[in-house]
């Protein structure tokens, strides 16, 4: 018996998301597919971060944030623009940080998060318990930003909010009901 | 190198039941995988359910005021192409002023969550935004400011202040707590209103969009619902419409209105036809004079027919006719002129003229000649006076153009009046209205 499956299925027990392993979409107009996931949670509730693979394009590899039926796509980015870690504590929601040729990028939320859940393709090692100061910003033409202070390493993810019929969904799980 | 979806993935999604952490009633969370708070049917009590104890986060409550929900939770309905499940219920009231609203949390597990709030019986929908309103004012969005900016449409403040959560009924995809607060600000261009609430950890901006009563009554099934009361913040006003086509209108035809009165001026003949003094003695009558026969020209047009009398402190008085010498059409005309001045406790005064015209519309070109008869009188004097006959043909007519001109303003001032009753109607709520010296 799967002991780690068993416990990924309960904590999967309540997950009411659309999206899982399989399912296709495009964003702005290119197509990947979901291979891997991530459920982060964090004092105040959780959201997904779903990985894509990319089967055109320059970047190949991105993640879509799933949280309260809003859908952002974003790539990963120079770790530069995120102030050094010795100033991480001291990011207040209102400041704004410049994001090179993207323009100037609000912080919305500060949240510490614990990765809940992970399966299929990551590409990250022992994503279960992950531990990470994740900024969330928003930028102009509804660009959204991710600055992510690991344990030892600064990951800073930039993209944007895109309407769920946008994506054109294909293989979506079936929500009993609706 | 994708995987392949798993038979596994297929679950079926269920609703989780616990029992109330305060008075054991059974709860039912209908949305476990979204929601993470609930209020317990029995005694409402909001309880964390991300928590596995599930923690109260309102431990007070006061019992003694209910709401109940026009829409009733767990209905389903179809609003801006897509279904949504109301799934909570919450009245929020201004601090200051007490005055309250209610807002229905809708969710569908695909788009996620939309409000409906209602407000003194208006309906709103409401979606939050992740594109932030532009404000030339301030640069952050952190700013008061009187107007932003958000997709070509320009917002204008209408409110700003506490609004405290003072009821909650049904789950919630936060931590929701009856009697927090948010510093909210509320923005409008009818139909839309943008609110911006910050409790000073996030800052959230939403816009909401005017739904008619009854398309909310249709969408959601329910049997009756009470009409809405006063004009709401974002309610599209009834009468812009028809004050945008009118004032379009009305520019055009005063434009038309100018140009014929121009066109028909420049033609204008303007020319005496007749010109003659007489003599007239005071307290007198003369009767049948015949002036000579004098042309007027052109097919059809005016006779501006100027008497001048010589009268001080007295009256001079024609009857006449003009008639035309080929067939013998008459014109009638009389009138008095009268003129009287004086020096009247300091003051001085005067009443009258000595000049009158008498304007006759539409006179046929042709021959003509004037009989008059006079009278006149004055108190103190007599002794001969002079007036004088003048026939102007075909003199430009200020006064068609006036009465056009009133006619045409009719109809746009009457909708103007009432396009702005309507606006003031509508920021008489407002501590921002534009209209502020007219409202109470």
């Amino acid at each position: 018996m799967d002991l780690e499956a068993v416990g990924k299925m309960a904590e999967l027990q309540d997950d009411l998301t659309p999206l899982q392993i399989g399912t296709t979409g495009k964003y702005k107009g290119k197509a990947f597919e979901i291979i891997g996931r991530m459920k982060v949670s964090y004092n105040d509730g959780f959201w997904n971060e779903w990985y894509l693979y990319f089967s055109e394009g320059k970047h190949r590899e991105g993640w879509l944030a799933e949280a309260q039926g809003f859908y952002a796509v974003c790539f990963d980015v120079d770790e530069r623009v995120a102030p050094p870690r010795s100033e991480a504590s001291s990011l207040k929601p209102g400041r704004c940080i410049e994001f090179q040729d993207r323009g100037l990028f609000e912080i919305e939320d500060i949240h510490e998060v614990k990765c809940q859940v992970s399966e299929g393709e990551l590409p990250v090692n022992a994503p279960k318990g992950r531990e990470s100061l994740s900024i969330d910003l928003t930028g102009p033409d509804v660009q959204m930003a991710t600055i992510e202070y690991a344990k030892d390493e600064i990951r800073v993810y930039a993209g944007g909010y895109q309407d769920f019929d946008d994506f054109k969904f294909h293989n979506l799980r079936e929500i009993e009901g609706w | 190198m994708a995987e392949t979806p798993k038979e596994s993935q297929k679950k079926k999604y269920s609703a989780r039941k616990f029992d109330c952490t305060r008075c054991g009633a059974p709860i039912e969370i209908k949305y476990p995988g979204a929601s993470l708070a609930i209020s317990c049917p029995n005694c409402k009590v909001v309880i964390d359910i991300s928590d596995q104890n599930y923690r109260i986060l309102s431990k007070y409550f006061d019992k003694t005021k209910e709401y109940d929900p026009i829409i009733p939770l767990g209905t389903r309905g179809k609003l801006f192409e897509k279904t949504w499940e109301v799934i909570g219920f919450m009245v929020r009231r201004d601090k200051l002023s007490g005055y309250s609203w209610e807002e229905y949390l809708l969710f569908n597990p695909y788009y996620g969550y939309r409000w409906l709030t209602r407000n003194n019986g208006h309906w709103s929908f409401v979606t939050m935004l992740k594109e932030k309103p532009y404000s030339s004012q301030a640069a952050l969005s952190r700013v008061f400011v009187n107007r932003v900016d958000f997709r070509d449409n320009n917002y204008k403040l209408f409110y700003s202040g506490h609004a405290v959560v003072a009821y909650v009924f049904g789950e919630f995809y936060w931590k929701v707590k009856t009697d927090s607060e948010v510093w909210m600000t509320d923005y409008v261009s009818p139909p839309y209103m943008l609110s911006n609430e910050w409790d000073n950890r996030e800052l959230i901006w939403s816009r909401s969009e005017y739904v008619a009563k009854d398309v909310v009554k249709d969408a959601f099934k329910i049997e009756s619902m009470a009409g809405p009361q006063g004009v709401a913040p974002n309610q599209p006003s009834p009468y812009l419409k028809t004050w945008q086509t009118m004032r379009l209108l009305w520019v055009f035809f005063i434009v038309v209105l100018i140009g014929i009165n121009v066109v028909t001026a420049s033609r204008a003949l303007n020319y005496s036809a007749f010109r003659q003094m007489y003599n007239f003695t005071m307290n007198g009558k003369t009767n049948d004079t015949t002036t000579p026969v004098f042309e007027l020209l052109k097919d059809k047009a005016n006779v501006d027919i100027i008497l001048k009398a010589d009268v001080d402190n007295s009256w001079f008085y024609i009857s006449g006719e003009l008639v035309n010498e080929d067939n013998g059409d008459t014109y009638y005309f009389e009138r008095t002129c009268e003129y009287y001045h004086g020096v009247d406790g300091g003051e001085s005064w005067s009443e009258g003229s000595s000049t009158q015209n008498i304007l006759l519309s539409g006179v046929p070109g042709g021959k003509y000649y004037i009989n008059f008869d006079t009278e006149s009188g004055d108190f103190r004097s007599i002794g001969d006076r002079n007036f004088t006959l003048q026939v102007q043909r075909d003199v430009p007519n200020a006064a068609n153009f006036m009465w056009s001109f009133f006619w045409l303003c009719i109809l746009p001032v009457i909708s103007w009046l009432n396009m702005r009753h309507f606006e003031v109607s509508r920021w008489s709520e407002s501590d921002y209205s534009p209209y502020a010296s007219s409202s109470s």
